[in-house]
């Protein structure tokens, strides 16, 4: 019995060696090997490059898989017998890597020290064997989504209808090619309600009804829109969607869920700032460096609005006593360049975590 | 009624509506054996008004 747990603990114990140690290598890749690659190999080598010399990219793990002309540049395992290796250490004089200079010892040393550990190479994204073709067309395939391209001006159709708005005559010139016409307009009932959901989330007070419907000026629904954005539920309404993009929480998450200190006010300084029509740049910089900008007072709570911006940094999962410190430090910052990148610029740059360019993720090209 | 519908439905009633809402409330409060001069104020009377209005899709989406 005692045998048989002691063969359990043994395979346990060499999982857990094994997972440990191939996450080892695969970040020793990208802090030292990857680095130095691109430093003085990509030039000449990799998608980069001019004219790719000799055949050979070394930006892809298939890039030294298949090799150069002279043939596979990597043996795992075996550096001696490694082409690449071959190269920088100058031994043969018709292989001689960089060709311009020879690279320091200790940056040979950590190429040989990878080959040596089986050469894992974690990139498996600009795999060309991936999804075919090669990195460049890739890329400029992956270019080529509608949301790289430049915003244009196409002309406005002529066909006026019935409505005054330009956005409106380009419905009805497609509802007209598929043979459909506009439904009628929403009586002024419907019209205010679905404003008043639209901008505060709730359904209008019957007296501001009944005043609307009264209103025979020509501007009643303009003032009416000027009403509800005037209302205090319009900054809630809208800040509650902000809320969502930068993940506002309460609490930490993970099983002791511990709570946020102070995320209130962090909730309550985006109603304000709706609500007071902060300018959009500005609510940027606050988020980002409220901090370090001049104060922004506000004279009836008597504070500076500015560093409460940064509020949203702490709006990550934390688990208060981690068992690997460093990775819960990655998770955190992870966290919040995956949150900000989403919020500010619609685009998921989390993926810089593992890859060298965004488009060269496959899950996101 | 009115207040009803403009809170709820952001309309007036329409008199269809009037007239089977309160045919409605009429076999409710005989159901509850509610005397009649109690209909305009008993609770459990309009408590049932109150729900079956509310499940109504037209308070649930917009038009």
């Amino acid at each position: 019995m005692v045998g048989r747990w002691r063969i359990v603990l043994f395979v346990v114990l060499l999982l857990v060696h094994n997972r440990t140690s191939r996450a080892d290598d695969a970040d020793y890749f990208r802090q030292r090997v990857q680095p130095l690659l691109d430093r003085r190999c990509y030039e000449c080598h990799s998608h980069r490059a001019k004219e790719l010399q000799g055949g050979l990219s070394l930006d892809s793990r298939s890039g030294w898989v298949k090799g150069g002309d002279s043939g596979t540049a990597i043996v795992p395992g075996k550096p001696d017998e490694s082409l690449l290796i071959k190269a920088v250490r100058r031994t043969n004089k018709d292989l001689q890597m960089p060709p311009d200079e020879k690279l320091k010892d200790e940056e040979i040393a950590v190429l040989v020290d990878w080959v040596s550990r089986g050469a894992i190479d974690p990139r498996d994204s600009l795999d060309t064997e991936r999804g075919g073709g090669s990195w460049t067309e890739k890329l400029s395939e992956r270019r080529k989504h509608w949301c790289w391209q430049p915003a244009k001006r196409p002309a406005v159709p002529n066909d006026r209808g019935e409505s005054s708005t330009q956005v409106d005559r380009f419905l009805l010139a497609r509802m007209k090619s598929e043979g459909l016409a506009p439904s009628r307009d929403a009586d002024r009932w419907s019209l205010a309600r679905r404003l008043s959901f639209v901008l505060t989330g709730l359904p209008p007070a019957p007296n501001e009804l009944e005043h609307f419907v009264a209103d025979e000026s020509p501007d009643a629904f303009d003032k009416l829109v000027d009403r509800t954005l005037a209302s205090p539920y319009f900054g809630e309404h809208w800040a509650r969607h902000w809320m969502d993009l930068i993940r506002y929480s309460d609490t930490h998450g993970s099983e002791h869920d511990p709570l946020i200190p102070h995320a209130w006010r962090y909730r309550d300084y985006l109603v304000r700032a709706f609500n007071g029509d902060l300018p959009y740049d500005r609510l940027v910089r606050e988020h980002l460096a409220g901090d370090l900008l001049p104060p922004r007072g506000n004279p009836t709570l008597g504070i500076n609005e500015s560093p409460i911006g940064t509020g949203w940094f702490r709006f990550v999962e934390f688990y208060p006593t981690p068992i690997d410190v460093k990775n819960e430090e990655i998770v955190v910052v992870d966290a919040q360049i995956d949150a900000f990148s989403k919020t500010f610029q619609a685009l998921t740059i989390a993926c810089a975590r593992c890859q060298l360019q965004r488009l060269a993720c496959n899950r996101c090209g | 009624m009115q207040s009803l519908w403009l809170i709820l439905f952001s309309r007036p009633v329409t008199e269809t509506e009037r007239d089977r809402t309160f045919a409605f409330l009429k076999s409710q409060a005989i159901l509850l054996g509610i005397a009649r001069d109690h209909w305009q104020t008993d609770q459990n009377l309009w408590h049932d008004l109150a729900h079956a209005l509310i499940n109504m899709k037209e308070f649930l989406y917009l038009r």
